[in-house]
């Protein structure tokens, strides 16, 4: 009877240590990629926003394959007002968000293009 | 001369642990070891997977860096599903990106001569596909092979699982010099082969 109680608080000990942590490495790695794919659709959308001449939040949204894997992702495309920024560039930030659940605070990553208004876009 | 006395018999209990003990150590200890085992090969599991989903991520941000480098210096280019050409007037030079099942090549030509090639290998069974619209506007579409259904996945049966990864880049486009003769112009439009030296730069 002894030994199946000190088995069992050792088996309970490395699960209790085994689990959170091997749950914890798949979190970071599901965030790690949600970081770089996101950063690709943020450049994508720069691009986007670029060849249009203006960043309009109405006509840009996530494409299809992001949106594919991260159907919960919403977009939001703020203008930009800095001393620094001048006519014919605005600055336009982009930003992806996704909720964590969990009461955890959400994921976001933003990206500021310069999108040149006038002309031809740089 | 010595006589032989017989010892009466008696009844000795036997000492040591009895075998059913034994049993449950055994037990015991094979269960501990069985679950250090898992424990163990979870651990590695986990560490390699986690070092290909790093290199996987490393190898597209590198990808993602080079071909907007490249289309950002381009003017013009020529795209085929598998193949896609930039003309760079300011190195003089021709970078092609070669598609072939799950690696794409980055070969940089100069004078026709090929000076560097970078390589960009990614999972057994990624395809890699290029696709323009337009003369300016090119679509790399990296489609990552299918993966393993959950049997408690509520999607349905004939829905294809393999995400894909898209990488959108626009190229300035080519103004034609301007020439005395229009018909030679509209000639030089017809074919859309001329190089990017020949032309002037938009900005």
């Amino acid at each position: 009877m002894v030994e199946m109680v000190v088995a069992a608080v050792m088996l309970s000990t490395v699960a209790a240590i085994l689990v959170p942590g091997i749950y914890a490495v798949h979190q970071q790695r599901q965030a790690t990629r949600f970081d770089t794919l996101s950063l690709i659709e943020l450049n994508n959308l720069s691009a986007v926003s670029r060849n249009m001449g203006v960043a309009d939040r109405n006509t840009l949204k996530l494409s299809e394959w992001f949106t594919e894997r991260y159907d919960d992702a919403k977009l939001d495309v703020q203008e930009v007002t800095a001393d620094t920024v001048e006519p014919p560039l605005q600055a336009f930030k982009f930003t992806i968000i996704r909720p964590a659940g969990d009461d955890r605070p959400d994921f976001r990553h933003s990206l500021v293009a310069w999108v040149a208004t006038q002309g031809v876009p740089e | 001369m010595m006589r032989i006395i017989p010892v009466p018999r008696q009844t000795q209990r036997r000492t040591g642990t009895l075998f059913h003990y034994y049993l449950t150590y055994l037990f015991l200890t094979s269960v501990l070891l069985t679950t250090t085992g898992l424990c163990l090969h979870t651990v590695l599991k986990a560490d390699r997977l986690d070092n290909q989903a790093s290199a996987h991520l490393k190898t597209l941000l590198r990808l993602e860096g080079s071909l907007r480098t490249d289309a950002t210096a381009a003017v013009d280019m020529e795209t085929t599903a598998t193949e896609l050409k930039f003309y760079l007037p300011e190195a003089d030079s021709t970078v092609r990106w070669v598609a072939l099942n799950n690696v794409l090549t980055r070969e940089n030509n100069t004078a026709d001569t090929l000076t560097n090639s970078d390589r960009f290998v990614f999972h057994k069974g990624t395809s890699l596909e290029f696709s323009s619209k337009d003369e300016t506007a090119v679509r790399l579409i990296l489609t990552e092979p299918p993966r393993m259904r959950h049997p408690e996945d509520s999607s349905p049966a004939g829905e294809n699982t393999s995400h894909s990864v898209e990488f959108l880049l626009f190229v300035r486009p080519a103004v034609v010099p301007v020439t005395s003769e229009p018909s030679a112009r509209a000639n030089e439009s017809d074919t859309g082969t001329l190089r990017a030296a020949e032309y002037e730069r938009t900005n």
